[in-house]
């Protein structure tokens, strides 16, 4: 296999009669990346694909692969013998067998008078190889199941000997075992074979958890590019399809995972929400706009930060012991969580973190955690910010007074006592809280609009 | 029926094939393609030697070597020159023309098949025997006089016809500097409806040349000499070489326009010559011979059946059977009611059309 062709795009327009597809698209993929192109439908992805791959013609702007203008410096055949593409459609009743349809990919290689030679064969041989489609190199492409008809469209496309390879969602048509398959297989002929990849992915997960970089695209332009981590926030993810999702990281690899909110769908508590259940809908805060912090361990904030997350607020919490109940839950919520390692006392930077961080939210609710000399200095810091004139309240009120919580001899229920005396909300549960923060939230709208 | 899933598991389960063995596909071309080869010798033997008047097989054989340049005909034993005569003016000319308009409308049949990715495909498909209908029937209502290095008009105008009305196909279908294969479908069946409508109102006004032009929209060989196979043979051997150098982008464009672009493949000029070819071929066919249906449509569909879709094997392999079908098809035309004929059209698919359900039954597969 040949080495891989970089792709430059420069200032891309791209259109169909009077209408404009694509404007001042601008990419960069290095030889051998993974890249995903992700964005809603009717953004130009496929678009994007076809002035890359010498389909359409650009209105204005340049596609370099391997450093060559592929409109300007290479022929057509030229073209296809650096870029393969694997179509979003491809004829299921196709009347070839895997092997004659796999070795379709060798027509730009191929004397038309001669024929395959033994080195086409050979190439065609290695791409079933690889894609684990050789045993059915003799059935019927037509009666393959979906997996395997992806795999030999795969196939098709590396015996083209490509240097730059483009697929437009490979995996839309296939279960999640066989998303994964497909995406693996691309993932290490990407880092075996050096081929660059440039995917288009209408799942967010996938695209975040395989791809190097990520280009998102909407309305035509380029929103955003860069890791997955940088692309994939909420903020990107609402401005370029609208809707509601919580970003939060991946529980074994740690990159993004985007989860979708329903104004519908319960909770899963038992206790049904006295909002939004009677199916009025609420305004999703902006991203970014009233974030929440809370100090929580050991789960005692689980329901807060799910019902807090599932209406929009942004969340931060912490010191947090990594691993921790709520530290697991808060990541999956895309909380920014300021992290300590596992069974350790908070550190003095944390809570000085912390304090920071709780200064700048909109609001501080201390979750009925119970405190040691570990965790005391956080509620210090809380109560340090309930003088500051933050809002601050104490979950679960029947016992915030109490001495149960106290592991510290009486410091915690003194810090409490002195809160409390600040002025902090009292709240019984999760739904309390959230109608607390809503009212905070909008009161706050009305004073800065 | 779930297949090994996994990509290694599998690999080591057969020995691999070495590369240089040729695929299994060209073997079966290259057996089609004898047995195809013989047995239009044999058929082509019969078609000299069977018909109004039969002659014996070995006087046939002596008349067709005495024409060879190289031989020497000395020791050759004599025969009456009427026999000669229906040899070599009546019998050779016929049976070689039914050979090259079959293999021609076979060749053109698949070609269009392939271009459209529709096995309903035919090659008249864009208007062609539509157009040479009108122009024949036009020729022989009015009676036209002209003839050209010894054709006749009705030839001419067939021919005038046919490729006037895949030019208009083409302009309707065309759009800015594409065809898309959609338009071209829509409008050769609407302008080749509306060239039927004409062609029956020629037939209505003119009541005396009824027969003459229903034998011509039948399709005949009967009558047709060397000056026909002059004249055709040009565009067919022209058209059928154009359409066996583009077959392997014809296999390209199975998989879509857009795949076919992707292997660089200038999809927009292969399809305009493949059009044209296809056409070119056709529109001689059918100035000659008439609108012989069912070659065109059934050969390339029992050619598959035989040899698999590839273009390379189909298009050959479809000429030889299209030709081997035709033959057949004319001997049976002028031998079944002697001395009447048949028209050759109706016993194309008299015979065409059972064998072809046939296999198709038996089978079982997809036909394109």
């Amino acid at each position: 296999m040949r080495d891989g062709a970089g792709l430059r795009v420069e200032n891309l327009a791209v259109g169909y009669g009077s209408d404009s597809v694509l404007q001042g698209v601008e990419m960069e993929v290095a030889p051998g990346q993974f890249a995903g192109l992700i964005g809603p439908n009717a953004s130009g992805k496929s678009t994007f694909l076809k002035a890359v791959s010498r389909v359409l013609r650009p209105r204005s702007g340049r596609v370099l692969a391997g450093g060559k203008d592929v409109w300007r410096d290479l022929s057509r055949l030229q073209a296809a013998r650096l870029i393969a593409v694997v179509p979003q459609d491809f004829p299921r009743d196709f009347p070839f067998t895997v092997e004659e349809t796999v070795l379709l990919g060798r027509i730009p290689f191929v004397d038309r008078i001669r024929g395959e030679r033994p080195p086409d064969r050979a190439r065609a041989w290695q791409a079933m190889e690889a894609t684990g489609t050789l045993a059915l190199r003799d059935r019927l492409f037509s009666e393959l199941a979906g997996g395997e008809r992806q795999r030999v469209v795969l196939a098709k496309a590396l015996a083209q000997s490509p240097g730059l390879l483009l697929l437009d969602e490979p995996t839309s048509h296939l279960d999640i075992n066989h998303q994964v398959e497909i995406l693996d297989l691309l993932k290490r002929l990407s880092r075996a074979g050096g081929v660059t990849v440039v995917v288009v992915l209408h799942d967010l997960n996938l695209a975040s958890i395989y791809c190097d970089s990520l280009h998102l695209l909407a309305g035509g332009q380029l929103l955003a590019h860069g890791t997955p981590g940088s692309v994939v926030t909420r903020e990107n993810v609402e401005a370029a399809y609208g809707g509601r999702v919580i970003v939060g990281r991946h529980p074994v690899h740690g990159c993004p995972q985007v989860t979708l909110v329903s104004e519908e769908a319960g909770d899963g508590r038992d206790v049904t929400l006295a909002t939004g259940a009677q199916g009025t809908a609420r305004a999703w805060p902006l991203p970014g706009s009233f974030r929440v912090h809370v100090v929580a361990g050991g789960g005692s904030a689980d329901a807060l930060m799910r019902n807090l997350a599932r209406h929009g607020y942004p969340l931060s919490a912490g010191p947090l012991n990594a691993g921790d109940t709520d530290w697991q839950t808060g990541r999956a919520l895309g909380a920014e969580l300021i992290t300590i390692p596992p069974f350790s006392a908070m550190d003095k930077e944390s809570v000085r973190r912390a304090a920071a961080m709780m200064s700048e939210a909109g609001a501080v609710i201390v979750a009925p955690v119970p405190f040691g000399h570990g965790n005391l200095p956080v509620l210090a810091a809380a109560v340090e910010t309930a003088r500051s004139g933050t809002p601050v309240a104490l979950m679960d009120a029947g016992q915030a007074t109490g001495t149960r919580r106290d592991f510290a001899q009486g410091r915690a229920t003194a810090l409490l006592a002195e809160v409390t005396q600040l002025g902090a909300a009292l709240l019984a549960g999760p739904d309390d809280a959230l109608a607390w923060v809503r009212g905070l939230a909008e009161r706050r709208k009305g004073i800065d609009p | 029926m779930e297949a090994p899933v996994g990509g290694r598991s599998h690999t080591q389960d057969r020995p691999a094939r070495p590369a240089g063995r040729p695929a299994p596909q060209r073997t079966r071309r290259g057996i089609a393609l004898a047995v195809l080869g013989a047995g239009l010798v044999v058929a082509g033997g019969f078609g000299v030697t069977v018909g109004s008047v039969s002659l014996p097989p070995g006087e046939v054989l002596s008349i067709l070597m005495s024409k060879l340049p190289w031989l020497t005909t000395d020791r050759l034993p004599s025969w009456p020159s009427s026999h000669e005569a229906i040899v070599l003016t009546l019998r050779l000319p016929r049976v070689l023309l039914a050979g090259v308009v079959g293999a021609s409308l076979a060749v053109a049949g698949g070609a269009f098949q392939g271009l459209f990715r529709n096995p309903m495909a035919d090659p008249y498909i864009i208007g062609v025997s539509s157009g040479a209908a009108l122009g024949a029937s036009l020729a022989i209502a009015l009676g036209v006089p002209v003839t050209v290095t010894g054709l006749g008009g009705v030839p001419l105008a067939a021919f005038a016809g046919a490729v006037a009305a895949v030019l208009l196909v083409y302009a309707i279908a065309r759009v800015g500097r594409e065809v898309p294969v959609g338009n071209l479908l829509l409008s050769g069946v609407a302008v080749g409806a509306f060239l039927s409508a004409l062609v029956s109102l020629v037939v209505v006004f003119s009541r005396n040349h009824i027969e003459e032009i229903v034998f011509w929209l039948m399709g005949s060989l009967a009558g047709r000499g060397w000056t026909h196979l002059g004249a055709a043979v040009p565009y067919l051997v022209v058209g059928s070489l154009i359409l066996l150098y583009l077959a392997r982008d014809l296999n390209a464009l199975l998989l879509g326009e857009e795949e076919a672009a992707h292997l660089g493949i200038d999809v927009e000029r292969t399809k305009k010559l493949i059009l044209g070819a296809a056409s070119l071929l056709t529109a001689a066919a059918v100035a000659t011979c008439g609108v012989v249906g069912f070659v065109g449509l059934v050969v390339p569909h029992i050619v598959r059946l035989m040899v698999g879709p590839d273009h390379r094997s189909l298009l050959p392999v479809s000429a030889a059977a299209g030709a081997l079908l035709m033959i057949l098809a004319d001997l049976a035309a002028r031998t079944v009611i002697r001395p009447g004929e048949l028209p050759i059209g109706v016993v194309t698919a008299l015979l065409g059309g059972p064998f072809f359900l046939y296999l198709l039954r038996r089978s079982r597969s997809r036909v394109l």
